[in-house]
């Protein structure tokens, strides 16, 4: 059951790169964002349920903001309806970097990286 | 509140070399569950309205809802992609 | 009572892995109807992410590997006897299934740096128009979404061209793509064991031939990635 000088396998699984600081760095990023328990302390409950409605309103933001892009290629906006709809966006994504920084809550902590569906949408 | 690479390397009383930190970050990144640590777990419930139970699994780890949402899910795919050969899940 | 659950094999030869496991516990086999679960106690809710659990979680593992394919339960995995009883008679013939599938096999990891150059995205229209503050914002998110399907596309590119170069060589893959990561591509290929050098070897080879991509090769790893084991539990650990 022990490992022998005859068994092939590694003791330890082997690592092959030329670029071992940068991918220690970039794994550190990924790592960094596991997500922790909340403990039961009032304070963390709150940003918990900050967390979860930020990253739903992040969400529909965006889907707003792509919708908006087809409205306006697809030409059938006038100047001024473009106007106001690109200023009500913006306003919508300072409001929610205010709420961010408010809770001190990161893009991370939102797990705003939407993957595969932010392409689809 | 610590970062939780912190955590797992605050554990060790040496220096870790590159080498030695790239493995257990390696190690990390197969041990963990891959759903949780990158966005893709996330990324795919928010297709549906599941992303707010599956959101409560990963930040408030609501026990109960979320063991209820990951079955219901689960019987939902098994549904989708075939006949299961097991007669119930 | 609670088990810390490592994996699950066909079949063991007997000999109970030597050491202790997390928390200081011995590491018990259990025969589970005709499968075999390694596990050890654990008394608590949470098991802490430290670095000695970690590596101690993937030695435990390993060490199964040197006998038989084990299918690995991830990191954090509490379950109780009923519990783990009821999830081996209800998934049976699954878990069967994917101990037959990852037989004599091992997960290699595969991960791509690529430095995209924002040069290569698509230029930014240059307006001499006066626009207002709305109208400019929309044109500059629009540009910026025409850059990221540009990058969305090169990225797949690689995913792609990593999965159809390797695609003789294993048995399964599983490619992920970020596009907005430095790490483009994130791949685990189930092979088998004994193709592990030429597995190695295609890889470093593919470096050669796209050198503006940094490639980190891993393993042999226990099929991780491949298990699909641990769909009904939740992984209990934590950081507080």
């Amino acid at each position: 059951m022990k490992l022998s000088p005859e068994n092939p396998l590694s003791a330890e699984p082997e690592i092959d790169t030329s670029h071992a600081e940068e991918f220690v760095e970039q794994l550190r990023v990924t790592t960094d964002t596991l997500p922790s328990r909340i403990n039961i302390d009032p304070q963390s409950v709150e940003q918990g349920l900050a967390k979860l409605v930020l990253t739903l309103i992040e969400f529909i933001r965006r889907l707003l903001e792509k919708q908006a892009i087809r409205r306006m290629e697809g030409g059938d906006l006038s100047p001024e309806q473009l106007e106001d709809l690109g200023l009500a966006l913006m306003k919508l994504e300072t409001k929610l970097l205010e709420l961010k920084e408010q809770f001190g809550l990161e893009d991370e902590d939102l797990n705003i990286d939407l993957g595969p569906v932010g392409r689809l949408i | 509140m610590t970062s939780p690479f912190d955590q797992v390397v605050i554990g060790s009383d040496v220096e870790l070399s590159d080498d030695a930190e790239l493995s257990l970050l390696e190690t990390l990144d197969h041990v963990l569950n891959r759903g949780l640590v990158i966005a893709g777990e996330i990324t795919i419930s928010v297709a549906d309205v599941d992303l707010i139970f599956v959101g409560l699994n990963v930040m408030v780890s609501s026990v109960e809802t979320a063991q209820e949402v990951l079955r219901n899910r689960e019987i939902r795919a098994a549904k989708a992609i075939a006949p299961p050969e097991n007669s119930e899940s | 009572m609670k088990y810390y659950a490592y994996c699950v094999l066909k079949s063991w030869d007997g000999t109970t892995p030597s050491g202790m496991g997390i928390d200081g516990q011995t590491i018990q086999t259990l025969v589970v109807e005709d499968v075999v679960v390694i596990v050890s106690q654990f008394d608590g809710d949470i098991v802490p992410i430290t670095r000695a659990n970690v590596l101690l979680h993937e030695s435990v593992v390993r060490s199964a590997l040197v006998q038989t394919t084990p299918l690995p339960f991830r990191f954090g995995t509490l379950v109780t006897d009923a519990g783990l009883r009821s999830f081996i008679h209800t998934r049976h013939k699954n878990l069967l299934s994917r101990l037959a599938a990852v037989q004599n096999c091992v997960e290699m990891s595969v991960k791509i740096i690529w430095q995209q150059l924002s040069e290569d995205s698509v230029e930014p229209a240059t307006s001499s128009e006066d626009v207002g503050a709305g109208t400019a914002f929309l044109r500059s998110k629009h540009q910026e979404l025409l850059g990221n399907s540009v990058l969305n596309q090169q990225a797949n590119e690689i995913g792609s061209w990593l999965k159809s170069s390797l695609t003789g060589l294993v048995r399964q893959e599983f490619v992920q793509v970020e596009p907005r990561h430095k790490i483009v591509v994130a791949a685990a290929f189930l092979i088998e064991k004994a193709r592990e050098y030429d597995f190695k070897h295609s890889v470093r080879e593919l470096q050669k031939n796209r050198p503006e991509l940094h490639f980190l090769t891993s393993g042999p790893w226990p099929p991780y990635t491949f298990a699909n084991i641990d769909l009904e539990f939740e992984t209990h650990f934590g950081v507080s």
